[in-house]
């Protein structure tokens, strides 16, 4: 499973990676809206950017969602076991697992608190 | 010879940034009939706004507008350090993430650096209708500097504040975040400083016993703090509003982060507050004049319910309220706080003065207490640079997008 990877301090500085493991990967924003449907969308001031900007427009639990053309940069992680997890905290120390900002291939943050 | 590269931007980069903003411009036309009216009665208020301003000139200060040599700072002194404190609040705030890294609060980066050019814009609109010529302000800025005066300090100290931040703002959209960073530090360092002076200007006159003292410079930056708090909720929220977008987690995140540091600043401000008053009333007979019309004359409808009501107890109790987690309370503490923080300004600029200098000497007809009430003119000018904030925040979120900060 992929988890986006950060630090609880960016270094705006300089580009580092927060962790040995983390790659630099391109991931797709999905843009949710708070209206039921397309239709309604349709009345709305942010309706042509949003409709332009992205692909895949659909309807989803009670909101809309497309998949944005523009690709955002991220550090990746991939653990796939909890041991594997286990191990990244041992080796990192104290880490936090949260909902990663709406992207199409992650769903998970893990965020680095205070490294060892 | 191989070519250097330029370290800011490259000449595609610039391309690429002049063809995202004439798209954006270009879809600032695409806009919902709700949209431009909203922006055209906002702009419609700042152009009655200015007519007022410009006929207050024409006519005269001391004609138009409700100030008198006795009471030289009225509403117009108060509504240029509401905003200039609101400025300085979101530069402070949104600094710990884009000057210091702290991932929290990244997400409100944008928007807050934008609002901050915006609302310190609204302030130099509102005192440039206050000083009777201010076109002399550059010049003898400039050419015949006084070190000595805490005003000259203040206005070179914003200034280079608003040049900062406009760069800072202008080095996000180009995604140049090394730069952004050492311009919002630049910018945080003169803020900082340029607001903590304008406590001064009011600090270090001996004879108003109300504001004198070095209460007066650290008040100023905590209450810019919670200020800064305040306004970044109330236009993030307004903000998620106009674009219906889902808030994510991160920014989520953001706000209940800001929400814990504003609660934090206004049980600061409740604890000046409180011993503002106590060491008051054990000052001298001016002093105590003052805080007893405060306390229990005609501003304490002002005092207890807008300033101690609105401005403090009710936000804090409803960000409590919220656990930093229901956004729909926190909005509410933001307007509260909004109203409560413009009367907080109102009380502190006017009950400075209300004590007439020769109280003491029981002069025949002359007041202890003098009056001030503020004219339409200045009330107008007052307005009118709230609609200019309105305007502008608006026209930044259809134009900047919903202010996204890519940073990670």
């Amino acid at each position: 499973m992929k988890f986006i990877v950060s630090r609880t301090r960016v270094p705006l500085w300089s580009k580092e990676k927060p962790c040995d493991e983390a790659v630099e990967e391109e991931l797709t924003p999905l843009d949710y809206r708070m209206v039921p449907s397309i239709e309604e969308a349709k009345k709305k001031i942010w309706f042509k950017e949003w409709w332009e900007g992205g692909v895949n427009h659909r309807e989803e639990n009670g909101m809309i969602v497309c998949e944005k053309k523009q690709k955002e940069k991220n550090w990746v992680v991939e653990i796939n076991t909890l041991e594997d997890l286990i191990k990244f905290q041992e080796k990192y120390g104290e880490i936090m697992i949260l909902d990663s900002p709406p992207y199409k291939e992650v769903k998970k943050e893990i965020r680095i608190l205070r490294a060892k | 010879m191989s070519e250097k590269k330029n370290p800011v931007a490259t000449e595609a980069e610039v391309t690429t940034f002049s063809q995202t903003w004439l798209s954006s411009l270009l879809e600032f036309l695409s806009g919902t009939k709700a949209f431009y009216f909203l922006v055209g009665l906002s702009a419609l208020v700042v152009l009655l706004a200015a007519m007022f301003g410009v006929n207050a000139m024409h006519i005269g200060f001391r004609h138009a507008y409700g100030v008198y040599r006795e009471i030289p700072w009225g509403l117009l002194i108060s509504g240029y350090v509401f905003f200039v404190v609101t400025s300085t609040g979101l530069c402070i705030v949104s600094s710990i993430g884009h000057v210091f890294g702290v991932k929290s609060f990244i997400p409100i980066a944008k928007r807050s650096v934008y609002l901050s050019v915006v609302t310190i814009v609204a302030g130099f609109m509102v005192i440039f209708f206050d000083v009777e010529n201010p076109f002399r302000l550059p010049i003898w800025n400039t050419l015949s500097p006084n070190f000595t005066s805490n005003i000259w300090w203040m206005g070179t100290l914003y200034g280079a504040y608003l040049f900062f931040m406009t760069l800072e703002f202008i080095l996000l959209l180009l995604e140049k975040h090394r730069y952004a960073m050492l311009s919002g530090l630049l910018g945080l360092i003169s803020g900082v400083a340029a607001h903590s002076n304008l406590g001064a200007v009011f600090g270090m006159l001996h004879g108003r016993e109300f504001w004198y003292g070095p209460y007066m410079p650290i008040y100023f930056i905590a209450s810019a703090a919670a200020s800064g708090c305040t306004a970044i909720i109330f236009f993030t929220y307004l903000g998620y509003k106009i674009t219906g977008e889902r808030m994510d987690r991160a920014m989520e995140m953001s706000l209940q982060a800001v929400g814990k540091i504003w609660a934090l600043f206004l049980a600061v401000l409740m604890f000046f507050t409180t011993w503002k008053l106590i060491t008051g009333l054990a000052g001298g007979e001016g002093k105590v004049l003052a805080i007893k019309e405060l306390l229990a004359g005609k501003y304490a409808l002002n005092f207890w319910l807008f300033e101690v009501g609105f401005g403090l107890l009710i936000p804090f109790f409803l960000l409590l309220l919220s656990g930093f987690r229901n956004l729909n309370q926190m909005f509410a503490a933001s307007v509260f706080a909004f109203i409560g923080i413009f009367f907080m300004r109102v009380d502190l600029v006017v009950v400075g003065q209300i004590v007439s200098h020769f109280f003491e000497y029981k002069v025949t007809d002359f007041p202890v207490l003098l009056k001030y009430s503020p004219s339409i003119y200045e009330i107008m000018v007052v307005v009118g640079a709230t609609a200019f904030c309105i305007m502008a925040f608006l026209i930044g979120e259809k134009v900047f997008k919903g202010h996204k900060t890519e940073i990670h």
